[in-house]
């Protein structure tokens, strides 16, 4: 029997449904080509809300199903790691805190949630090599990190005002429209670098099912591979984080649903996880244009939408 | 193709000065509980390194970067929390979807493609992975240069499949193979009086070679610290005296 190559079907069908909801988009603005309100409304508003969701759901899909893969843990999302919650204490920062003037927050928000990103990564990395970075040392230091990040984030709660608190959770629930074209070069760049360099190592990531000597034995260097996958996922979701909040449940859904349905192959679950994620966030932005004039937060949608597919996911699982 | 280790050192486990197996050998490596048994295998298998400055490691006429495709170590644990198939087990380490037929002759295993892993018995497992082990170097084996590494392959195997695989790396053996097979299945030694036996104790090789020149009664009492009234019947071996 010939070794069978991974099926590039789920691939195309995701591909496919993306461009029909890019479609459904863009025919929501009727007028396009002939009213210059609705092409201005659509070249500021709406693409680059569009553009943001595509990359933020794939960075954090596609970069939850490689966590989960060298955390040897199928229920890992960047939450668990702690990589969103410096990012999350950064903005509450910013936004309670009044650091910045508010006619800067439109980059300084971004900035500030990038380098919060970035420290926690950076704490948790040296956490866990001092731990001598095992997979569990890893969730380890993600959790230490984040109950610190939430507690300092309450205390900013209780001594903001009114208005500030109540912007800052919009901003924790996540939402696409912060975006311009400027952030968008900028976090677009990282993000496909990152899609690129996730990409590369799906092959490898299969080495590493079986543990580290199983994958030392054929060759790989798992302590090398976990550590670059590491620093790819955190500024993957550093960067997602920044440019449209923290968005929960889409990592831990997604690539996990998939390897239910595909199976475990990572040369097919990497790619379609990104796929997948980019097309449930846009279908998170098409119920919000359709809801005409309501901004629901993303993890409210995320999660009422996620949540009961999740739990039939896990009837089906229980069938199989 | 020879193994050859020389001045290793790793503290509290192993201290070998020198070990030599020759290509076309079946050794059991035989020893009471953390006598250095796997540390051994690892060593081989380049899992572990040697703290000692002089230390070789040397597996004759095979570069080194090309050792994963001539050596296959079976290891004591290989679960995974995710719910692999047998057929994906396979494609992911090694370079064939399906079994091998002379493989799957000695190990039935071809018939679990699709199921879950975790939901095979703990011998059905067992023999996967074992199957898969070979299937990483099989085209090194056939070619009479594989080393083949099993660290205690016999756990939860049926006496049937350990007679017929053993009967296969003694094949295996014939055609050039090395073959080293950690386990404490002692009544095997009985029964091949021509393979080498390497007995360890404390990190150290104490004794190697033919087990029909070496493995006396003596032995269990010296390495195992077995009283003679104690030692069961089926381990009373022909050369016993």
């Amino acid at each position: 029997m010939p070794v069978p190559s991974i099926q590039s079907t789920p691939l195309f069908i995701a591909i496919a449904v993306i461009v029909g909801l890019l479609g459904i988009n863009v025919s929501l603005h009727s007028q396009l080509l002939t009213d210059a309100v609705e092409q201005h409304i659509f070249i500021n508003l709406s693409l680059p809300m569009l553009m943001t969701a595509l990359l933020v759901g794939s960075a954090l899909a596609m970069s939850s199903a490689a966590l989960q893969v060298v955390l040897n843990n199928p229920l890992a999302d960047p939450g668990i790691i702690g990589i969103s919650s410096g990012a999350s204490l950064c903005a509450g920062i910013v936004i309670i805190g009044g650091v910045l003037p508010s006619s800067s927050l439109i980059w300084g928000l971004p900035l500030a949630c990038f380098t919060g990103a970035l420290l926690s990564s950076g704490l948790i990395y040296l956490l866990a090599k001092r731990l001598a970075l095992t997979h569990s040392a890893v969730i380890l230091a993600g959790i230490a990190i984040s109950t610190v990040c939430a507690a300092a984030l309450a205390w900013l709660y209780i001594f903001g005002d009114a208005q500030a608190t109540r912007n800052l959770t919009f901003w924790l629930m996540g939402s696409f429209q912060h975006a311009s074209y400027p952030i968008l070069a900028v976090a677009g760049g990282i993000i496909l670098l990152g899609i690129g360099a996730l990409s590369y190592h799906r092959s490898a990531l299969n080495s590493l099912y079986l543990g580290d000597i199983n994958a030392q034995l054929l060759g790989i260097d798992p302590q090398r591979l976990t550590r670059v996958v590491l620093v790819i996922c955190a500024l993957l979701v550093g960067v997602s984080v920044s440019i449209a909040g923290s968005i929960a449940f889409v990592g831990l859904l997604v690539p996990h649903i998939l390897r239910r349905i595909f199976g475990s192959d990572n040369r097919l679950i990497i790619p379609l996880s990104g796929l997948v994620g980019a097309a449930l966030m846009l279908v998170i932005v098409t119920v919000n244009q359709l809801l005409n004039g309501v901004d629901l937060p993303i993890s409210l949608l995320t999660a009422s939408i996620g949540g009961p597919i999740f739990v039939w996911v896990l009837f089906q699982g229980q069938q199989r | 193709m020879n193994i050859h280790l020389k001045d290793i050192y790793i503290a509290e486990r192993l201290h070998v000065s020198e070990l030599f197996i020759p290509a076309g050998t079946l050794t059991h490596v035989i020893g009471q509980n953390g006598a250095g048994k796997s540390t051994l295998l690892h060593v081989i298998a380049g899992l572990l390194s040697s703290e000692s400055l002089n230390a070789e490691v040397t597996i004759t006429e095979i570069q080194p970067g090309h050792i994963a495709a001539h050596r296959c170590c079976l290891t004591q644990h290989n679960d995974s929390v995710f719910g692999l198939t047998v057929a994906e087990l396979f494609r992911f380490y090694t370079p064939f979807a399906v079994a091998p037929a002379q493989i799957d002759e000695v190990l039935a295993v071809n018939q679990y493609q699709s199921r879950l892993i975790h939901e095979l018995s703990g011998g059905q497992q067992q023999r996967v992975h074992i199957a898969r082990c070979m299937m990483q170097v099989w085209e090194a084996i056939q070619q009479g240069r594989g080393v083949l590494l099993f660290d205690e392959p016999f756990d939860a195997l049926d006496l049937a499949y350990q007679i017929k695989w053993l009967a296969c790396l003694h094949d295996l053996q014939q055609q050039g193979n090395i073959i080293v097979i950690a386990h404490h299945q002692l009544a095997w030694l009985n029964e091949c009086p021509n393979d080498d036996v390497l007995i360890m104790q404390d990190g150290q090789v104490q004794a190697n070679g033919e087990i029909a020149t070496i493995w006396q009664p003596e032995c269990l009492t010296q390495y195992f610290h077995i009283p003679e009234q104690h030692i069961p019947l089926y381990l009373h071996t022909p050369f016993m005296g």
